[in-house]
């Protein structure tokens, strides 16, 4: 018999075993085989005895006398796929109104920024081309107006940034779902 | 060796090689093969029952291109082990009064 047949035979014998007591042994019979090498192979499995052998004494190690039904399917992955994009679909259907209008806010919040400094910027531009004409008031004026402007750059830069932060922040979320969907 | 290895006696043999560094199925068949003659199966039900028991647990890692199953030795394992090694020292020295008839009689 060859390794092959050997833990093919084996895990046939496993089958009514729960699904983390077949694959534990699978697992440690077949990187057995391969650190014993091919040179040792026969040696190894001669001495393991049959599969049906190796078998028996697997199942008294799970508790599980052979032939009784104890099988749970193993968890194939994508096998969800469907019912969790339904379940995605819901979520953004519930959450869509919420979002929207988060997104209103977030808008206006980057429109009052850039208005801001806009009009900033004008009103400096106009009360300097005063300053000959009105003097002292002007230069108030101009001076007001520059704080408007740097608060409005301020404001529309941390817009920008906050805007940055949850893209990349939204992008993670989208990997994760996708990683969940076809888990 | 020439006595018989009891279930318990295999547990702690394993423990002990476990809590020197960490190991996989087939290495440590092999170390315990230097000590006493057991066959390619005997060791998995005891490392299957300890890691079931939680003083072992396992993780994958790749060595050459294949992967390897390691067996760690828990906190609870070294308790386990300190166990068997005090029980064994008052098992030997009970022994070794009587085989040596060093008995008070």
């Amino acid at each position: 018999m060859t390794k092959q047949e050997f833990l093919q035979r084996l895990e046939q014998l496993l089958a009514d075993l729960p699904y983390e007591e077949r694959d534990s042994a699978m697992t440690y019979y077949r990187e057995y085989l391969e650190e014993a090498g091919p040179e040792n192979e026969q040696a190894v499995l001669a001495d393991l005895g049959s599969p049906e052998q190796l078998a028996a004494q697997i199942h008294a190690t799970a508790g599980a006398p052979m032939g009784r039904r104890t099988w749970s399917p193993p968890p194939r992955p994508g096998s969800h796929r469907v019912e969790r994009i339904l379940v995605v679909v819901l979520i953004a259907l519930v959450a869509a109104p919420l979002l929207l209008g988060i997104l209103g806010g977030v808008f206006g919040f980057a429109v009052a920024g850039v208005v801001m400094a806009l009009v900033g910027l004008v009103c400096t531009v106009l009360s300097l081309f005063q300053i000959a004409a009105a003097g002292m008031d002007a230069l108030l004026l101009a001076g007001i107006s520059l704080a408007v402007l740097g608060l409005g750059i301020v404001w529309s830069g941390g817009v920008w940034v906050l805007l940055r932060a949850a893209f990349g922040w939204l992008r993670r979320g989208f990997a994760k779902m996708e990683r969940w969907i076809n888990e | 060796m020439a006595f018989n290895t009891g279930a318990a006696l295999l547990d702690a043999l394993v423990l002990s090689v476990a809590s020197n560094e960490d190991t996989y199925g087939y290495k440590i068949t092999q170390d315990v093969r230097h000590v006493m003659a057991v066959s390619e199966s005997t060791l998995y039900p005891v490392l299957r029952r300890l890691q079931k028991d939680g003083c072992l647990e396992t993780y994958d890692q790749a060595y050459a291109g294949r992967n390897r199953r390691y067996y760690h030795i828990t906190e609870q394992g070294r308790g386990q082990l300190a166990r068997y090694r005090q029980e064994w020292l008052e098992y030997e020295k009970k022994v070794h009064t009587v085989l040596f008839n060093e008995v008070e009689s």
